[in-house]
């Protein structure tokens, strides 16, 4: 009779210690991911804020920014032994690098037709205003608008200065974007 | 804010003190500092601290004896009379949610600001806030910053001006002690409100549960607006069953203002808010308690109502440049999209069930609450147990009314909005296994 009364009771106590065991299992498997942290960690630490931020907006070294893109992570981990660079890391260094050498009253021209470059250099140089000529449509991304967003030949770079730019980000051969100073050198010349 | 709110705030544990107090606090500073902005001053220092000398002045003239018990810090706190689990275990439970933590956080500050989404939106709205008033600038009406999204809230923008407002605009990686206090508060404020209702080994349980998902960690790290959202969603929630369960009215107080936050931080939190309303009010209802309906109108309807307002109102000269998704919800658009379905139903268990993103939670979650059914006749249960499945369910009806490729969308924005639900998820759990002793020490 004692343990026809106590079944029910031993039951619920193994089904609760199953519960606690499924916790515990799920709190060890990301104490177990915790490494790849410290791995990161000892990257970043030491570095400047440049060489931190280029590695954290990396999102095929750093683990980071791949959370939740389940496709991204797919497609990576089936190109690994192609060696890639991460394209968003590049426009940060490139968007960070420029707000170091900006002024507050600047104003960019922007001749490329890419969403970060235009969207991250916004962000880094404000106060210094950054524009593109989408024909006073609204921008929510630069390659939806297509050709839409007027772009200017190199050899009319140079009409920007009288149009109120200071600056023009544009693409070198080799798809290299560079950021241009358009004001004239003490020597009256402009690039 | 806590002292000035809540009748009995001094009996809460410490941790639900301090989370609650950072959920609260940034919700009245951006209150306070859109009202500023809106007067033609841009953020400053001074006016978030004079903000918290007021408060801390009023709490002290008007409710001095709740002040005095506050400080007292443990000595008031109201421990639940039920069992609690080995010492071993609680130590072992609070070693790993450290870890987890300073691990996180470590990682917080050592990576500066760098993800898209943040920079395009949250902190280059920041960076504005932080240099121009609303009064003056040109921002708001600027389509050709469309993709940043101008009619998006503006409270996690104003939180990262103001700690910007101390440092400087080109500060990126002092401007992450604002993820650490997230971060923070988001466990603490767990913790505490857990450990007002089950037991302390069961709180340090599915505290470190929380602590433990990868993707909820990550989003923390990257500064976006999910975390905050999921946060104030938790708390609003959280307190409006306990008010359920007590009867307290100064619990409607804090749903409100965090309900405010939400309003205040991501336009998701105005469908969420609506849900928390109408399923509070649906309740009511079902548990014949519509005479209650009084603190429901004042605390939960007006105070929200009020203190979004100012927001609401400039957000109507904002220009709308992206899909109107209010246009896309009509039941036609649903049910011409319904072939979507089955790849909804498809790619939802590929995000949710990524161990990478989430480990097992998504398999733990759906599995007690099936077997907590019994849980559902106390109406605080029923009513935590339906807020976050409508809110899944209405995300569910976004991908299939969406203009978009379904499948792109969810790339992008799954696993983001899962850690939305994730942590009143949890509590949900910890409340039913709580409150149906299934845990071994709740049956000694």
């Amino acid at each position: 009779m004692a343990s026809n009364f106590n079944q029910p009771l031993q039951v619920r106590a193994v089904a609760g210690w199953l519960l606690v065991t499924a916790i515990a299992l799920i709190v060890l498997g990301s104490l177990a991911r915790l490494p790849q942290h410290w791995r990161l960690q000892r990257k970043l630490v030491g570095k400047n804020v440049a060489k931190r931020g280029v590695l954290g907006a990396d999102e095929i070294q750093n683990f980071i920014g791949r959370a939740g893109h389940v496709n991204l992570r797919t497609k990576l981990a089936r190109d690994a032994d192609r060696k890639r660079t991460s394209g968003i890391a590049a426009v940060w260094n490139f968007a960070y690098s420029g707000a170091e050498v900006m002024n507050e009253d600047a104003r960019v021209y922007v001749n490329v037709r890419q969403s970060s470059v235009y969207f991250f250099t916004t962000f880094f140089f404000y106060p210094a205003r950054v524009e593109m000529d989408s024909g006073g449509k609204p921008i929510n991304s630069v390659e939806s608008l297509g050709q839409d967003i007027r772009l200017l030949p190199p050899q009319r770079l140079g009409e920007l200065y009288e149009r109120g730019y200071s600056h023009v980000i544009t693409a070198r051969s080799g798809n290299q974007v560079v950021l241009m100073d358009l004001r004239p050198t003490l020597e009256g010349a402009r690039p | 804010m806590l002292a000035l709110l809540v009748t009995d705030s001094h009996r809460w544990p410490l941790a639900a003190r301090a989370g609650l107090a950072f959920a609260t606090g940034m919700t009245v500073l951006a209150v306070v500092l859109l009202a500023a902005s809106l007067a033609g001053l841009p953020v400053r220092p001074w006016v978030g601290l004079l903000t918290l000398l007021v408060i801390v002045g009023a709490a002290v003239y008007f409710r001095r004896e709740r002040v005095t018990r506050w400080c007292a810090l443990q000595s008031n706190v109201a421990q639940p009379s039920a069992p609690t689990g080995p010492r071993w275990l609680d130590w072992i439970l609070a070693a790993a949610i450290f870890v987890s933590l300073v691990t996180v956080a470590t990682t917080a500050l050592l990576e500066p600001l760098v993800e898209w989404d943040v920079l395009a939106i949250w902190a280059y709205k920041a960076k504005i806030f932080a240099r121009e008033s609303i009064a003056t600038t040109t921002y708001l009406t600027d389509i050709s910053k469309g993709y940043s999204h101008l009619d998006y809230p503006v409270l996690w923008p104003f939180a990262m001006s103001w700690v910007w407002s101390f440092t400087g605009i080109t500060e990126l990686a002092a401007i992450k002690l604002l993820s650490v206090a997230l971060l923070l508060a988001l466990i603490s404020s767990f913790y505490g409100l857990l450990a007002m209702s089950v037991d302390r080994t069961t709180a340090l349980l599915f505290t470190a549960l929380l602590a433990s998902i990868p993707m909820v960690q990550n989003l923390t790290i990257r500064m976006g607006a999910d975390v905050p959202l999921s946060l104030f969603l938790m708390i609003s929630v959280a307190a409006i069953a306990d008010w359920f369960e007590h009867g307290l009215a100064s619990r409607l107080k804090l749903a409100g203002l965090a309900g405010t936050g939400l309003l205040l931080t991501k336009n998701e939190g105005m469908a969420i808010f609506a849900i928390i309303v109408a399923t509070t009010v649906a309740t009511l209802v079902l548990t014949r308690r519509v005479q209650s309906w009084r603190p429901v109108v004042g605390w939960l309807l007006a105070l929200p109502a009020l203190l979004s307002a100012p927001w609401f109102l400039l957000r109507t000269t904002i220009p709308k440049v992206h899909e109107n998704m209010a246009a896309q919800m009509y039941p036609s658009i649903a049910i011409q999209n319904l072939d979507r379905l089955p790849q909804i139903a498809a790619l939802t268990p590929r995000y949710l069930g990524s161990y990478e993103d989430w480990l097992w939670v998504w398999v733990l979650i759906p599995l007690v609450l099936v077997l907590g059914w019994r849980s559902y006749a106390r109406p605080a249960i029923a009513f935590l147990a339906v807020v976050p499945q409508l809110i899944l369910l209405l995300y569910g009806y976004v991908y299939l009314v969406t203009p978009w490729d379904p499948a792109t969308l969810i790339e992008v924005s799954l696993s983001r909005l899962a850690a939305h639900v994730a942590p009143l998820e949890i509590f949900l759990v910890a409340m039913i296994v709580g409150i149906s002793g299934w845990l071994p020490w709740q049956n000694s």
